[in-house]
């Protein structure tokens, strides 16, 4: 239902031709303020009950292709740490020869903990038993932890990179969200 | 979109051996005598100081690559299902051009298994096991315990291929593991909103 036609309405076109990466913010800016002011509720007339009442909303989701996720969640989506999932416990490495980075064997930590292929030493990287786990996912309490006290691209407009991007974080930015 | 479009053309390159284009090149060669087991696969070097790179089995030979072409060439779709691909393959020169991203998803959904049935069994079905996925993913209903088991079948899949195809071709896969990702979250989601996805409300866009 909530893909029909009176459901939806384009909002906002951002134009071209330059992607506007971690910018994106800026035009998100006026959708947080809407929606901070829905948080707490506005007052709205009810035609058919000719009486006022609460309007609420929140943001549930976004709906978005793999390089806007990047934009829109601050966790950059290129490189060596582009796997939003694994994050910083990435397995991706450098192809000697092909000089691109890989994330062979990177799945067999997502199998159940007795399946045959963990033990395989032939078919996946050379002589390798793959024990562990999957990694954990972060909470939002966490992000929270980690990004607090990273700019947002309003309060900073032109926010260079942040120390240590692309060694061992990916994070772009604060997200507006 | 651009995953499913993506994995289209590495996979149908790889597999049809288009030069210039194949995943399945000297490099990714080289590479996989470094990382792999794969003495099946390894450059050789012959007495006449040429070297020699072996027929992989996930490659369709020659005539069985034509016949595919043929095949593609004789298509005909349902109106408005997807565009003519009679008019992308060129027979002749072994290649296809001009596919939009809906024909790569239609290709992916339901074309790959017939296309590439003349591959061995063991490299066919994680294929078209991948396609079901895909087909799974983007139906109009999606149902909880679909999820759940989609999500337990897709890193099973995406093992299956990591022994079969070099790592070269998964570099552009890459993308496929996100699909795992994605997945996970469709779940997570699923199951805090309660709520019925319909086709264009997975978070996105394959």
């Amino acid at each position: 239902m909530c893909m029909s036609r009176p459901y939806m309405f384009l909002s906002c076109l951002i134009p071209g031709p330059h992607n506007p990466k971690a910018r994106i913010d800026v035009y998100l800016q006026p959708l947080i303020d809407d929606l901070k002011k829905l948080w707490s509720g506005v007052q709205t007339y009810d035609v058919s009950r000719k009486q006022n009442f609460m309007t609420r909303a929140s943001l549930m989701w976004t709906i978005n292709d793999f390089p806007a996720y990047g934009m829109l969640s601050g966790w950059g989506t290129q490189g060596k740490l582009a796997c939003p999932y694994c994050m910083e416990h990435t397995k991706a490495f450098r192809l000697e020869h092909g000089k691109k980075n890989s994330w062979f064997d990177s799945h067999r930590r997502f199998l159940p903990n007795t399946h045959t292929f963990r033990k395989n030493k032939k078919a996946f990287t050379k002589a390798k038993v793959e024990m562990g786990g999957p990694p954990s996912m972060l909470t939002s309490e966490e992000v929270y932890h980690t990004m607090k006290n990273v700019p947002t691209i309003i309060d900073e407009p032109h926010l260079s990179k942040l120390p240590g991007y692309g060694e061992w974080h990916n994070w772009t930015k604060r997200s507006i969200f | 979109m651009h995953i499913k479009k993506n994995l289209f053309n590495n996979i149908f390159n790889t597999v049809m051996d288009v030069k210039g284009k194949t995943k399945d090149n000297d490099k990714a060669r080289k590479d996989l005598s470094l990382y792999c087991w794969r003495p099946d696969l390894e450059l050789k070097l012959q007495s006449n100081g040429k070297i020699l790179k072996p027929k992989a089995n996930y490659t369709l030979t020659n005539e069985e690559s034509k016949l595919a072409y043929q095949w593609i060439k004789e298509l005909r779709m349902p109106d408005g299902y997807s565009s003519n691909l009679a008019r992308c393959v060129d027979v002749d020169k072994g290649r296809i051009h001009g596919m939009k991203s809906h024909d790569c998803h239609i290709f992916i959904e339901c074309l790959l298994p017939i296309v590439f049935s003349a591959l061995p069994v063991h490299v066919l079905n994680p294929l078209v096991e991948l396609s079901h996925f895909f087909k799974d993913l983007c139906s109009t209903t999606l149902r909880d315990h679909n999820l759940v088991r989609m999500e337990e079948n897709i890193s099973i899949i995406l093992c299956k291929l990591e022994r079969i195809f070099p790592m070269h071709s998964l570099i552009q896969w890459n993308t496929s593991r996100f699909i795992l990702q994605m997945k996970q979250d469709l779940v997570d989601q699923f199951n805090i909103d309660g709520c019925i996805h319909s086709k264009g409300m997975t978070k996105y866009h394959y």
